[in-house]
């Protein structure tokens, strides 16, 4: 299936296909979790919380690994995280197997929520803006 | 959909569609983190297209805000609970006080076609597995809401995720022509779309249709299409793709 990610009012810096380096200047944000439905309304939310300050990039997670070395996020939303990854950036994996469930690893927080919400993704985004917006 | 959870009934009037004011939408989907951030998106990027009137992660709760807010269309996931997903759609699929039963577009992450016929014979015409895109649900629901006579059936579907079958072609009953005719019909196209994609004028095309129906046993382009497709004629790969065509 071919499909283009796009919204009627533009996400904000919402970019999937770009070979350009990101500018470092807002918090980078790498959304990879499958299906594909799950992290376009995922980055659409986080785009329309952080507007100015968050950067949003889509990847599958076939291209998640190039992905991050190009963007070099300070977060990581997937379905797995690789281990090497998960050094360098906040991640949360996002397991659809049964329910949905989150594992959220932030600033050495971790922990897992069963049937996550919106909200409490969006808190994490919140928590990586206040620690890296400044000094990205 | 089978836990205990949250029922969100939107504030406001009910209003019918008929081609004024928005499609009015109840979402029925277990995932929180989806069914919430779908209806923000919904309210906030499509508001003039689509209204949600209700959301929830069971069955039974999808069952009651269908009888009470009368939505045009119900979003509904189904997942491995085929069983307990079959029943909530007989309920809400039955017709209550003369009142026409919501259309209804099947979310899932299933691929199989077994699941698919399955979902089917109860009545839902659309399909749309979660890898697709958000507008690409919205394009489905237009096509799925625009259809005033509920005929067609309305996939997407990964490309190549279902497998042809064996004795897919359905020769012995049709010939090449009709097959090409009915994957068509199958994708939604009118009389007049078909004729112009087989370079073909109108009256052939009915032509055409007028003998599958007979020869399928069936009365309309829906029944072929969902005949064909329980007798694994056609595959869902030849109605969402390209190729195998001309």
């Amino acid at each position: 299936m071919i499909s283009v990610c796009f919204y009627r009012h533009g996400p904000c810096s919402h970019d999937r296909r770009s070979a350009a380096p990101i500018a470092a200047a807002v918090v980078r944000i790498l959304v990879a979790i499958e299906p594909q439905m799950y992290r376009e309304v995922l980055a659409f939310h986080i785009c329309q919380q952080h507007p100015r300050c968050a950067e949003v990039v889509l990847a599958s997670p076939q291209t998640l690994l190039a992905e991050a070395e190009r963007v070099r996020p300070h977060l990581i939303f997937a379905n797995e995280v690789p281990v090497s990854l998960k050094e360098m950036c906040f991640w949360v994996e996002v397991d659809s197997s049964d329910g949905l469930d989150a594992t959220i690893s932030a600033n050495g927080y971790s922990t897992t929520i069963h049937d996550v919400s919106l909200q409490d993704l969006l808190a994490v985004v919140d928590k990586t803006v206040e620690e890296f917006a400044h000094g990205a | 959909m089978e836990r205990s959870g949250t029922t969100e009934a939107a504030a406001g009037e009910k209003q019918g569609t008929g081609g004024r004011g928005p499609v009015r939408v109840l979402l029925a989907d277990d995932h929180t983190m989806f069914r919430e951030g779908l209806a923000g998106m919904l309210a906030s990027s499509y508001a003039e297209e689509v209204e949600v009137v209700g959301k929830t992660d069971t069955g039974e709760e999808a069952i009651a805000l269908a009888q009470k807010e009368s939505p045009d269309v119900v979003i509904m996931q189904v997942d491995e609970k085929l069983e307990k997903a079959k029943e909530t759609l007989s309920q809400i699929l039955l017709p209550v006080d003369s009142t026409r039963p919501p259309k209804v577009i099947i979310l899932t992450m299933f691929e199989e076609p077994r699941i698919l016929r399955e979902v089917m014979k109860l009545g839902p015409n659309t399909f749309v597995h979660k890898s697709a895109s958000v507008e690409e649900l919205l394009s489905t629901m237009r096509a799925t809401v625009g259809d005033p006579t509920g005929e067609n059936v309305v996939m997407v579907m990964p490309q190549g995720a279902l497998d042809w079958s064996e004795d897919g072609a359905g020769g012995d009953v049709l010939s090449k022509r009709e097959l090409e005719v009915l994957v068509l019909a199958a994708r939604g196209m009118n009389n007049r779309q078909l004729a112009h994609h087989l370079d073909l004028s109108e009256g052939t095309v009915k032509r055409h249709l007028a003998n599958i129906y007979p020869k399928m046993g069936v009365g309309s382009r829906g029944e072929a299409v969902r005949k064909a497709l329980d007798n694994e004629w056609l595959t869902i790969h030849e109605i969402t793709s390209d190729s195998g065509l001309r």
